[in-house]
């Protein structure tokens, strides 16, 4: 099966199928330039990612990409959108600079996609430790389930979180 | 919309699994991730001796422990950077946040947590640096707030006073006036005193045993914990105090705040020295020969790649670099 991982391989790539790409983004977000950047992102996780690419379906391998980075895109407008609708209704204690703002969205997203795979308990268990400082015991009590299930539950998450991060 | 799935503008069905980035490194065994959380769950308690040698052996054990350890750290420097309200928009599943609608509000006001990670209160926030981060934050007032290597700080900020605590490391403030703030007084408290700014640039940074002030515009109130004035400290000038007063006083020095451009300056440095002072951006560790504790440097060194930084010290001096699992350093005389 050939397989591409040259960059020029992927500079190929990017002629035959950039505009296609950029169509298919297209259609799901009517908006060019925001399309025209996710294409770019497309080929940019391809070039990072050291992958075995069957040149026999090209836009079948780039339309699974196209779609995880659809997810993400996605998932990050509703997270940024969600945080500043929090903020508006809350006192101003800080103002976050652009880097610290990066930062937070960044996690959230990161947070938001590994607790996308676990069941809404443990989901719940993690985000009530987490962030109204519940202890163990308390949540047990709340969900009906053992003190040791929650700490099982806890565990999960964190996995689930280092799972999605990179070195 | 953080739901399993997600309908497209067409109506698919779009896949929730993302294509990993991972770039050099092979993906880390599930099973090592989860050794790293039970650490990560562990380490927030008091360690005694066993625990603590228990954890270095895993950690010496194999290369991918420590990348999956540095992940673990990294992690929970992340969700200790997060605000408060993150629950509320990580919630927005639907299912659950129909169920919990009404515990959003009380949320905002709950103190502790999983590691004790986050901060209490809504008038104040917790900003944490772990080693080799640096954080640049301005806060509402219009106060620039940098935090250089492992440090932590508590601000609490209100129209009648704005406080922060250094707990530990080393931060750089430009204070800000914005409207609701401009009466007031600015306060830093360290382990050795309290400091009052009064219009003003200055570091501070927490010691040992110590706590040195550099101010390099305005002036700098410095005060007993018990209330007594010490001394008022203007631009230019550098002091170091503890618990019973000051100590030293010296011409504080602009070269000491490149830290915020990640370089640290040394002149004519005992090459211990400057280990003491790299190690401040290193999680891992550095030896040094104890030969080389006398040898001077002088020069710029960036402090965002400790190893890179020592690989350039050993061009320029007799001295070699052996790099273990880019964890424990070494620092030889070269034969």
């Amino acid at each position: 099966m050939p397989i591409a991982t040259s960059s020029s391989d992927i500079q190929q790539l990017y002629k035959h199928h950039n505009d296609w790409l950029r169509q298919w983004f297209y259609r799901r977000l009517n908006c060019n330039e925001q399309s025209a950047d996710l294409a770019h992102d497309t080929f940019l996780r391809l070039l990072r990612k050291p992958c075995s690419l069957s040149l026999n379906e090209p836009r079948s391998y780039l339309t699974t990409i196209a779609k995880g980075i659809l997810i993400s895109w996605f998932r990050r407008r509703d997270i940024e959108q969600a945080w500043l609708a929090t903020l508006a209704e809350q006192p101003a204690v800080y103002a976050p600079s652009p880097e610290q703002r990066e930062l937070i969205l960044e996690t959230l997203c990161l947070v938001s996609q590994a607790l996308d795979s676990l069941t809404p308990d443990v989901k719940e268990a993690f985000l009530l430790a987490q962030f109204e400082g519940m202890k163990y015991r308390d949540i047990a009590t709340r969900l009906g389930v053992a003190e040791i299930t929650i700490k099982r539950h806890i565990k999960r998450a964190l996995v689930a979180c280092l799972s999605v991060m990179d070195d | 919309m953080t739901d399993m799935t997600h309908h497209d503008r067409d109506g698919h069905n779009l896949p929730a699994s993302t294509p990993t980035t991972s770039t050099a490194y092979p993906a880390l065994n599930p099973a090592v991730l989860e050794q790293a959380a039970e650490w990560l769950l562990l380490s927030s308690d008091d360690w005694d001796q066993p625990a603590k040698q228990a954890f270095q052996r895993w950690l010496g054990q194999h290369q991918d422990h420590q990348r999956a350890w540095q992940r673990a750290l990294h992690l929970k420097s992340m969700l200790g950077n997060l605000p408060e309200q993150s629950a509320q928009i990580l919630q927005a599943n639907p299912t659950l946040s129909r169920r919990r609608a009404m515990s959003t509000l009380v949320m905002m006001m709950t103190t502790g947590g999983l590691l004790a990670w986050q901060s209490g209160v809504l008038n104040s926030y917790d900003f944490t640096t772990r080693t080799s981060e640096q954080l640049d934050v301005t806060l509402a007032d219009g106060t620039r707030l940098q935090l250089n290597t492992n440090t932590q700080v508590d601000v609490s900020l209100s129209s009648t006073r704005r406080q922060i605590q250094l707990q530990q490391g080393e931060i750089l403030i430009n204070t800000g006036k914005n409207g609701l703030y401009l009466e007031a007084p600015f306060h830093v408290s360290t382990r050795d005193a309290q400091l009052q700014a009064l219009g003003t640039r200055f570091s501070v940074q927490q010691q040992q045993h110590q706590t040195r002030l550099q101010v390099f515009e305005g002036r700098v109130r410095v005060s007993g914990h018990q209330g007594q004035e010490w001394q008022i400290v203007t631009a230019g000038q550098q002091v170091q105090f503890n618990q019973l007063g000051i100590r030293h006083q010296q011409a504080a020095s602009i070269s000491s705040t490149l830290w915020t451009q990640q370089l640290f300056a040394a002149d004519n440095l005992p090459l211990a020295e400057l280990v003491t002072e790299l190690q401040r951006y290193f999680s891992g560790h550095i030896r040094l020969h104890p030969t080389l504790a006398n040898q001077r440097v002088s020069g710029l060194f960036p402090i965002n790649n400790i190893p890179d930084t020592l690989s350039l010290l050993a061009q320029s001096h007799p001295l070699e670099v052996s790099n273990l699992f880019g964890v424990w350093l070494t620092i030889q005389p070269r034969l």
